[in-house]
């Protein structure tokens, strides 16, 4: 079992059980760091570097609380008059978010996998749905879904959390509260520090 | 310069509250090694060879003393009495601790600084002309656009993880003083016919493994659609970024894979989507912030002009300091001082917390209790009152701080190396200090010449863009060098060639004097030396480096055809 946050307009925060198959279970427990030898340094760290990272082919996830999530290829392919129960799909960093224009209507989540969690591509996918398609439904980040991301994920909209199975979940239903102000405008729509002009026209209103 | 409200105080505040956090959750084993690095990379927290290293922003190198004072005693209290200042304007400490990072942290935000985003692959911290608000050819002070894209980049949710680092650089001079041509994004800034404040944009620059120049994208941008630019710029660069290969994913690789013209109509057609939404500044923001880097109260009349020609007719060391360290100021009776980390036998950079108190006194006397930082790892005293000058020079010959060598042979460009860093192929200091030392007494007649020297390929320490380059490279576990002639960054930019083969490191530092006095032989006039490599051409320059030697042990191709 793992646990899914969902984040309300109002700043509420529910948490919802989640079945096996809908969140990344948790990966083997952390050695603790053995700080003598992080104070002394690493050393020559060029033969550690790795550097090709291969390319996620499945999501980390093939479900969610109401069934399987389709792939954006197979929803496309789908007769779109032809859905009678809410349908959930997950697109994979490399998908097109904007291939669902004309095409939200039906799907009552879409589940952005973040394969890694420095794959920041699942950011973009996310501002894409909110503020170019202005997708009104559930965005959930599946997958690498760790507390010190949930205030950026947020931000760019995703308001629901499959939290990976480790993922305290305390901690991790404060982390909407990181900071108390942001400087720059983003598909949460919050308000935010910078004068533009959004922002004044805002503030006259 | 800029003071924080309430709020940045807030945000900066939150922020190592919760790198407390992450940290203890670190320490505790609630966060794995892998996830906590980049935590503390974008907190400006390396792990090096001997010791972690921490980053600290110094945001478009612009310091008041107070926040030197601190500076000064951060080294004290936490590392071992000195800092490092980087080419890109920060400044770093080389031997903390780990578990106390959140600490000096604190202490930074008591003084509106911090390490956010100094590292990992993120929106780095901006960078513009340390002369920027006094050059005598400046068009518009980019400060207030820089400021304005450091709020915007601070903790920007959408791009806290891109496919690789992110530099930023502003121009608004004749002369490119920010090397801005060399970073992943950069603004040349203008007034047009109107007064309008406009932006040339570029992108793609970068030295490292693919050094590129960055080609323009887009001319005529206003200075209210700069926010909506970037984030169409980084928003193509987030999702089509090769993340397959850290060595092909910053945003030049993107450049180059799609040709300029076709990656600025990517960006455009994002553009057209953001240009007039919500990171449109309002018309009044560049008002507001331009108030915030206002002239200081400079003194209409100076009397004691006269003193500086006095002295400098009496002592050579001051007439050549005045020479060198002193630049055109817009006022002509002000000066911007340049106060040279490079003397001899010190790590090109260094400086102590006692030399930063005392700089800190200074500027409090001479220079409106501001520092800048150059990308030349040098600091500079930008609003010196020309009546001061010396009186300023007396106080900085006692502490050692007078080399009078800014822009000369001397004054390298050089990274950590190998001696800190856990990437470097190669040293950097000792072979900075042994050219140092070779050219020192010829320095002055040589003239203007930039060498610039890098421990490996990562080009922390720009050889791509020297007049003369140095490479640290491996062969075999051992260290040796590649020597590049021809680069520059000023009112153009050109990356430099590898000349010669690799050498070892004793045989650099004469390398490059056989190059030196090549120039002087046969140099014509005033001729910088560049300009001589550019006229005699590079071939030249590689054969006198390379075949007057005998004992060179890498035979350059020329001295295998002789054979």
């Amino acid at each position: 079992m793992s646990t899914l946050l969902k984040l309300f307009a109002s700043g509420d925060v529910v948490t919802l059980p989640l079945p096996d198959g809908a969140f990344r279970p948790a990966p083997s427990p952390n050695p603790l760091p053995n700080m003598d030898v992080i104070n002394q340094g690493q050393g020559d760290v060029r033969s550690l570097i790795r550097p090709n990272v291969k390319q996620p082919e499945a999501p980390s996830v093939a479900a969610w609380e109401h069934g399987t999530l389709l792939t954006l290829a197979d929803w496309l392919k789908r007769d779109a008059a032809n859905a009678d129960a809410p349908v959930g799909i997950v697109l994979m960093p490399t998908d097109d978010p904007l291939a669902l224009a004309g095409r939200l209507d039906g799907l009552a989540v879409i589940a952005v996998e973040f394969a890694k969690f420095s794959d920041g591509r699942g950011y973009s996918i996310a501002t894409l749905l909110r503020s170019r398609l202005g997708f009104k439904g559930e965005i959930r980040a599946v997958g690498d879904v760790l507390i010190d991301q949930l205030f950026a994920m947020a931000r760019c909209g995703i308001d629901s959390f499959a939290l990976r199975g480790d993922q305290d979940v305390e901690v991790a239903k404060r982390a909407f509260e990181t900071f108390p102000a942001v400087y720059q405008w983003a598909a949460d729509e919050r308000d935010f520090v910078l004068a533009t002009q959004a922002n004044l026209e805002r503030a006259a209103a | 310069m800029y003071i924080y409200n309430a709020i940045d105080q807030s945000i900066v505040d939150a922020r190592v509250k919760q790198f407390a956090d992450q940290t203890e959750r670190y320490l505790s084993g609630r966060i794995s090694e892998d996830e906590f690095k980049p935590l503390r990379l974008q907190n400006g927290v390396y792990v090096e060879r001997h010791s972690p290293l921490l980053r600290v922003a110094i945001p478009y190198g612009l310091l008041s003393s107070r926040q030197l004072s601190m500076l000064a005693q951060i080294g004290r209290k936490y590392d071992r009495g000195f800092g490092h200042f980087t080419t890109r304007q920060n400044i770093q400490f080389n031997w903390v601790k780990l578990e106390q990072v959140h600490e000096i942290l604190a202490d930074l935000a008591s003084v509106q600084m911090h390490a956010i985003q100094t590292s990992g692959s993120c929106i780095r911290n901006v960078t513009t002309d340390h002369l920027a608000g006094v050059a005598h050819d400046e068009r518009v002070d980019p400060r207030p656009l820089a400021e304005l894209m450091r709020q915007w980049s601070t903790l920007n949710p959408e791009f806290a993880f891109l496919p690789r680092k992110f530099k930023v650089a502003y121009n608004g001079a004749v002369e490119d003083r920010a090397a801005s041509e060399v970073h992943d994004l950069a603004f040349d800034v203008y007034r047009d016919e109107a007064g309008e404040v406009r932006l040339t944009v570029k992108v793609g620059g970068g030295q490292g493994r693919t050094p590129r120049v960055a080609p323009v994208i887009k001319t005529g941008l206003h200075w209210r659609d700069m926010l909506s630019y970037t984030e169409a710029v980084l928003r193509t660069y987030n999702r089509w970024g090769r993340r397959d290969n850290i060595y092909k994913a910053r945003i030049k690789i993107l450049v180059d894979a799609l040709g300029a013209e076709r990656f600025g109509e990517e960006v455009e057609q994002e553009f057209a989507h953001v240009q007039g939404g919500p990171a449109t500044l309002a018309a009044s923001e560049l008002e507001r912030m331009t108030a915030f880097f206002g002239a200081p109260a400079y003194h209409s009349a100076v009397s004691g002009d006269q003193d500086e020609a006095r002295h400098r007719l009496a002592d050579p060391r001051f007439n050549a300091w005045v020479k060198r360290n002193v630049a055109k100021h817009k006022r002509d009776n002000y000066g911007a001082v340049t106060i040279s980390l490079k003397p001899l036998g010190i790590a090109p950079g260094d400086a102590t917390s006692d030399q930063m108190d005392a700089i800190a006194d200074l500027a409090d006397r001479f220079s409106f209790g501001q520092i800048r930082v150059s990308h030349h790892q040098n600091l500079v005293l930008a609003d010196v009152a020309r009546s001061d000058l010396w009186a300023l020079y007396q106080a900085l010959e006692a502490l050692g701080l007078s080399e009078p060598n800014v822009g000369l042979a001397t004054d390298i460009i050089c990274c950590p190396g190998g001696d800190y860093c856990a990437l470097a192929n190669a040293k950097s200091i000792p072979v900075a200090a042994a050219v140092q030392e070779t050219l020192a007494a010829k320095a002055q007649d040589i003239g203007t010449l930039a060498i610039k020297m890098s421990g490996c390929i990562n080009a922390c320490g720009h050889h791509h863009v020297g007049h003369i380059g140095i490479l640290g490279v491996d062969k075999k576990d051992e260290e040796w060098y590649q020597i590049l002639v021809g680069g520059r960054t000023d009112t153009k930019t050109a990356l430099g060639q590898i000349v010669g083969k690799a050498i070892p490191r004793e045989a650099v530092a004469p390398t490059i004097e056989r190059m030196t006095d090549f120039y002087l032989a046969n140099r014509k006039g005033g001729e910088l030396f560049i300009d001589a490599v550019e006229r005699l051409g590079k071939a030249a320059f590689h054969d006198a480096a390379f075949q007057a030697d005998p004992t060179q042990t890498s035979p350059s191709p020329q001295i295998q055809e002789a054979n």
